[in-house]
């Protein structure tokens, strides 16, 4: 660099300039939180479409389960249910009740 | 980009970025301006970190900004061939009563694509290679214009040199 350059930059040098005030912090972090929050919200649109089809699936299986008949083959405590119902039908089988005045009431002495 | 990154980058290029903003349009407010929404278009993820460093995109994004800006208002500049036209007497005038002002406006009379130039290589000490890929031009365009834009102010600014040299 010749002296007149060295004289040149020096001379341009004196044109200087202040900082930005600090009202350029606040517009820029006021913008950023502002974009942050935009895209969040972005987000929560983007899954809200899916969200309503799984509580849609739930309730419909739910509607569908309360209106439907039962599983004509249980497993686990249906099952168990159910066999229970038939060994008391089971005992039941051939019970005939006795006619009308056929007891007799006999008391712990008389039996004595 | 995470708001950690973007913090860094914010505190490092500011005032950098800002005083080029101040340099080139000739105003503060603009300037905070194009600041602004600089960082906002890097927050955005307008960098594309293969195409060059940070400070390149940032600088290109208040370059290509205040182009904009200056377009949107119906400016037109002159073309970077033709020398802008400035009054001497005035200058002249100007030098007498403070060299900071007087250096102000001989860089603003420079066309805009000289001006550029010369502020990011006289006062933001970037090197050529950089200011071709902030000005999209090649490193012969970019030293071309800075060698016209140092003789122009050479000739406006000879009182102030006769001064200091005195």
């Amino acid at each position: 660099m010749t002296d007149r350059d060295e004289n040149f930059n020096r001379i341009l040098r004196q044109w200087k300039v202040d900082g930005p005030s600090s009202n350029l912090d606040r517009r820029v972090w006021s913008s950023v939180r502002a974009e942050q929050s935009a895209m969040r919200g972005k987000r929560a649109w983007k899954w809200l479409p899916i969200a309503a089809g799984v509580v849609l699936a739930v309730a419909a299986g739910a509607i569908v389960s309360m209106h439907h008949p039962s599983d004509p083959h249980p497993t686990g405590a249906g099952r168990e249910m159910r066999d229970a119902k038939i060994e008391t039908m089971a005992h039941a089988e051939g019970f005939v009740p006795l006619p009308r005045g056929a007891i007799t009431v006999v008391s712990r002495k008389e039996k004595q | 980009m995470t708001e950690a990154a973007f913090r860094s980058l914010y505190e490092q290029h500011r005032d950098a970025l800002f005083r080029f903003g101040v340099r080139l349009t000739g105003s503060a407010e603009t300037a905070e301006d194009l600041t602004h929404d600089s960082f906002l278009c890097l927050y955005r993820g307008g960098w594309d970190q293969s195409r060059g460093s940070a400070k390149t995109y940032l600088y290109g994004a208040v370059r290509n900004l205040a182009y904009k800006r200056h377009r949107d208002l119906g400016r037109e500049d002159s073309d970077c061939d033709a020398d802008a036209p400035v009054d001497p007497v005035a200058l002249g005038s100007l030098i007498s009563k403070e060299t900071s002002e007087a250096v102000r406006r001989a860089v603003m009379t420079l066309p805009v694509a000289q001006r550029e130039v010369l502020v990011l290589f006289e006062y933001e000490d970037l090197p050529l290679r950089e200011i071709a890929q902030i000005v999209e031009a090649d490193v012969g365009a970019v030293k071309s214009r800075l060698y016209r834009a140092r003789e122009s102010l050479r000739k406006w600014l000879a009182p102030v040199f006769e001064e200091a040299t005195r």
